[in-house]
């Protein structure tokens, strides 16, 4: 930031961070006390008559504040809240002076560009994305972690190179890139190179650089139901597409979720989705729709399941399941009956096993967790004849 | 880059032309074209959030507000689209579903709501997402106006005006996305703020019925009213009023956007104490039969004024004149004034000094948007003249102009003030410290009130003419501006009519055993004249006291005569507010009872 600051002429930084990332905070003030200490931060830098101060602003815990505006009226103490640009921050950023705003990611490339040149620099990478990124696995992979890798890099080679694999032998289903507003990308893309141009073709984004790996047993509707209500959670609420807008998509998905999907949730699904895409203010709204979109297009069985069938393929939607005790493999410990907290399994008259009764069974899997003999079975079979009064009168009118 | 620059784009193929630093729906609105708004309102800041009114910009994949985008040379704008008319449609059903939107039942029905209007815009009948309908507070803590947050759109245009126009940042926003809400203070009921001014600014800016007049609520909308532009008589500021007014009783009260004064801002006083405040009317002429005030006709009570008038020995007889009657009485009273021997007009506290040399201040309220030092002496706008208080405080926090209160009664504006002394010292260090804070300005101005006018006011404005001079280098002294509290006290001290501060001196004086007593609408009906007790009594004495005024008072009490007066909104004429510009009154409703104007009835009296 020093050097950056030297080359624009500036003489006052700011390091915003999270207050939910304590220890990287602490090392952060260890850091800036120590440049202080040498001499590369503060009056008279190097001697050169350069002076150049860096502050450590603290943030409130809102996603929002990513974005380079809303960041900024955090860091001026205000409610931190995006600005439509133009004015561009280089134009007027922070208390209305030109402002240059980058991540840390950004400015720890600098050193190395300084030292080795700019052609090694771009030696790295591919055509169009230079240089190497930070990427974050995390969900179902064997070594989660951070890991630097050039751009370029096929999904292929992070997951199950760098990364090591599924664990426990499962199928590989999906990667979520980019943190909670980016895109799903399923197996047959698993070989393209990772750059800006080809994840964004993929309907995702480079984002944060967040790798979420998800297995066979996630269910693409609840995955995109888990990531909506944090969007919903996180919209500042300044414009009406993004906080409506994610709160309906929401309630369309934990509906879907709940059994209750309509045959017109997914056009209606879309057609929000492309509207909060289109029309919100910031890169939250305008990303928010991307589990959604992308889910739908790689996944859509999946939603049409729910819907039509009522049926979880992943068997993760808890009301779209159904519990039974293999009477075989029971072996009458009793340890699902004590663990169920409704009291709904009851042991089989005159027999050492266990039943379930389904009507009052609350689809909690608290049973499937504690049995010790996979005697509990999880299905989803999904329901063949009209169940809910509503369907009922749906078929009526089809009828007449 | 030059602002102001001509340049020229095309919008929806129309070529039009705009200045450098114009935005996109300034350009089009000033050629003619439409686009739809909910957060925009003039005169405060963008905010870009609502999305009515992006546009596509050739060249960017992205949709822009044009409410705050920069028009750009030789750029294509196109702003009704199949696209964009999709998008802002489901904006406008997203915002329905958001909360209680429902119309029948809402004080803004038919016609004073953004939001329906929009709806009807874009033929919207129903809604394909469901109805959210958190049950939210509808808060009516607050005297004047109540906020209900079912009809919240989230707009913020309450929140800007607040901050940007009446500069009290009362209102804010809490939470976060869906459980956004209007916050008021930290979070208080709005009867509980200890920052609003109740200027009902943000009720004028609210494009909904969240935020809605109590007085006006359910009386029909206002576009069923008559409107009437007049200009409110409660100081000498002088805004203009847009006076709403259906069978003969006022619905709500706003202020005029055209105004030259106020640009539509206005203070507690005079968008509610006015019409809201239950005063008791004088509504037939009285005459005073065995002890009593009865109701007469006027041609009877005329005549006993007349007859009061022939009694009273030559050279005993006083008229006192308040200083909020208009123009036009100041030219009957010129005519009139032979008739009486001494006619004075009962002015506030120390305000005589300012009327002994009347000095309009003109264009006071435009200087007070270029000055970037301003010493307020003697003078308590947020009491007596809210308006330019409001525009202290914005010109405090937005602009960081010095603000130096010297001899002034403490208010809410000492919180924004580097320097507040109500006791000033003539210590050394005190007056450095004056300098200190003026030192970098360069367009001071001085508002000073009558509390000025006094020995220690003399020697403050003595020393601090002296650290002006001394400190600021190269600034000029912008020119003083007078600030009285009484509403036409300077254009009736310019017409020779002499300002009467101590009414017990001033009746001593002279010897008087017939007083007429233009009270006209004062708030107290001209009680204050009875401030010192003997004052009273020395009325009762002569018994010969003829009222004329809109409200029964203490005043009343004294009277042979009661005369029925018109109020603000009943009268036609001018009144000369403090920077010397003549406003135009235009009477609202028809005189209740059978209350006439002040001049007409002195012109009956004594024609």
């Amino acid at each position: 930031m020093a050097i950056g600051a030297y080359a624009m002429g500036s003489n006052r930084g700011f390091i915003y961070i999270r207050a939910e990332y304590g220890l990287a905070v602490k090392r952060l003030h260890i850091a800036i006390e120590q440049a202080y200490k040498y001499g590369l931060l503060g009056k008279n830098i190097l001697e050169k008559g350069f002076d150049f101060d860096v502050e450590v602003r603290i943030g409130a815990g809102a996603f929002v504040c990513g974005e380079e505006t809303a960041l900024m009226r955090s860091v001026e103490g205000r409610r931190g809240q995006p600005q439509p640009r133009p004015p561009f921050p280089a134009q007027r950023g922070l208390w209305g002076k030109p402002t240059n705003i980058n991540n840390v990611e950004t400015w720890a490339t600098i050193r190395p560009i300084i030292l080795r040149g700019a052609p090694w620099f771009a030696s790295i990478g591919t055509e169009k994305t230079k240089g190497t990124k930070v990427f974050c696995l995390a969900g179902k992979i064997n070594n989660t972690g951070v890991a630097e890798l050039p751009f370029g890099t096929t999904l292929r080679e992070m997951i199950f190179g760098v990364g090591g694999g599924i664990p426990n032998g499962k199928k590989f289903k999906a990667v979520q890139t980019g943190g909670p507003s980016g895109g799903v990308i399923p197996e047959q893309h698993l070989d393209i190179p990772v750059e800006y141009e080809s994840l964004q073709k993929l309907g995702s984004i480079m984002g944060s650089g967040g790798m979420v790996v998800m297995d066979e047993d996630s269910c693409m509707v609840d995955v995109a139901r888990f990531f909506m209500d944090f969007c919903c959670d996180e919209s500042c609420g300044k414009c009406p597409p993004c906080r409506v807008g994610t709160r309906q998509m929401l309630s369309i998905l934990e509906r879907i979720c709940n059994g209750q999907g309509k045959p017109d949730d997914i056009q209606k699904l879309e057609d929000l989705a492309a509207m909060v895409k289109d029309s919100s203010l910031c890169g939250l709204g305008q990303t928010a729709p991307n589990p959604v979109l992308t889910t739908l297009r790689y996944f859509r069985d999946e939603y049409m399941a729910h819907i039509v069938e009522k049926r979880c393929p992943a068997r993760v939607c808890r009301e779209l399941l159904h519990f039974e005790i293999d009477q075989v493999a029971c072996k009458g410990c009793s340890i699902c009956a004590r663990a169920c907290p409704v009291q709904t399994i009851h042991k089989v008259d005159g027999q050492k096993k266990f039943y379930i009764t389904t009507e009052t069974c609350i689809h909690c899997g608290a049973c499937f967790e504690a049995c010790r003999f996979d005697a509990v079975v999880k299905t989803s079979p999904g329901r063949t004849r009209t169940e809910t009064p509503e369907d009922e009168v749906l078929a009526g009118e089809v009828k007449s | 880059m030059i602002a102001g620059k001509e340049i020229s784009l095309t919008i929806d193929g129309k070529p039009c032309k705009g200045a450098l630093g114009q935005t996109i729906l300034q350009v089009a609105g000033d050629n003619g074209i439409e686009i739809p708004t909910l957060c925009y309102l003039k005169n405060l800041s963008p905010w870009g959030g609502c999305r009515m009114c992006i546009v596509e910009v050739q060249g960017s994949p992205k949709v822009v507000p044009a409410c705050s985008t920069p028009a750009t040379d030789g750029s294509t704008v196109i702003t009704n689209s199949e696209r964009l008319q999709g998008l802002r449609r489901l904006t406008l059903e997203l915002l329905f579903s958001e909360r209680n939107h429902f119309c029948p039942i809402c004080p803004m029905n038919k016609g004073d709501c953004d939001l329906q209007q929009q709806a009807y815009g874009f033929g919207i009948d129903s809604i394909r997402y469901p109805y959210l309908y958190p049950a939210l507070l509808v808060d009516v803590s607050g005297k004047y106006f109540g906020l209900d947050h079912n009809r919240c759109i989230l707009c913020t245009r309450c929140v800007r005006t607040c901050d940007e126009i009446e500069g009290v940042h009362t209102l804010d926003i809490g939470n976060r996305g869906v459980k956004n809400q209007i916050v008021v203070d930290l979070n208080v009921m709005f009867g509980a703020s200890t920052t609003c001014t109740s200027c009902g600014a943000c009720v004028a800016a609210c494009p909904t019925g969240a935020l809605f007049d109590k007085s006006a609520a359910f009386h029909g909308p206002l576009s069923r009213c008559q409107q009437v532009r007049t200009t409110c008589t409660e100081c000498p500021v002088g805004c203009g009023l847009v006076v709403y007014t259906k069978d003969n009783r006022i619905v709500d009260v706003f202020g005029d956007a055209e105004s030259t004064v106020s640009r539509g801002h206005l203070c507690r006083r005079g968008r509610y104490e006015t019409w809201v405040e239950p005063r008791p009317r004088i509504l037939r002429p009285m005459v005073r039969r065995d002890g009593h005030l009865v109701p007469t006709s006027w041609g009877d009570a005329v005549h006993t004024v007349k007859t009061l008038i022939s009694a009273s020995n030559h050279g005993q007889n006083a008229m006192l004149v308040s200083p909020r009657v208009t123009n036009e009485t100041m030219r009957t009273l010129q005519k009139i004034g032979l008739r009486f021997d001494h006619i004075g007009m009962f002015v506030a506290d120390k305000e005589s000094a300012l009327c002994t040399s009347p000095e309009f201040s003109t264009d006071a309220m435009k200087r007070l948007d270029d000055a970037d030092g301003m010493i307020l002496l003697g003078a308590q706008p947020s009491r007596e003249q809210g308006v330019v208080a409001a525009k202290i405080r914005v010109a405090v926090r937005k602009r960081g102009v010095k603000l130096v209160i010297l001899n002034s009664r403490r208010s809410d504006l000492d919180a924004y003030a580097d320097i507040s002394a109500p006791i000033v010292t003539l210590e050394r260090k005190f007056w450095n410290r004056v300098g200190e804070v003026l030192g970098n300005v360069k367009r001071p101005v001085l508002i000073y009130g009558a509390a000025a006018m006094t020995a220690v006011g003399v020697t403050i404005l003595d020393r601090l003419t002296k650290v002006l001079t001394s400190q600021c280098n190269g600034g000029e002294m912008l020119a003083p501006i007078q600030l009285p509290t009484s509403t036409n006290s300077l254009a009736l001290a310019a017409g020779g009519v002499e300002p009467v501060e101590d009414i017990s001196t001033w009746l001593g004086v002279q010897p008087v055993n017939f007083l007429y007593v233009v009270a006209s609408d004062e708030p107290d009906g001209g009680a204050r004249l009875l401030k010192e007790p003997h004052v009273r009594a020395f009325l009762e004495q002569i018994d010969c006291v003829v009222v004329q005024a809109s409200y029964e008072s203490a005043l009343t009490d004294v009277a042979r005569v009661v005369l029925p007066s018109a109020i603000w909104c009943e009268k036609n004429g001018s009144v000369t507010n403090f920077e010397g510009r003549a406003l135009p009154l235009r009477a609202a409703l028809a005189p209740s009872g059978e209350a006439r104007e002040d001049n007409i009835v002195l012109e009956t009296v004594f024609a």
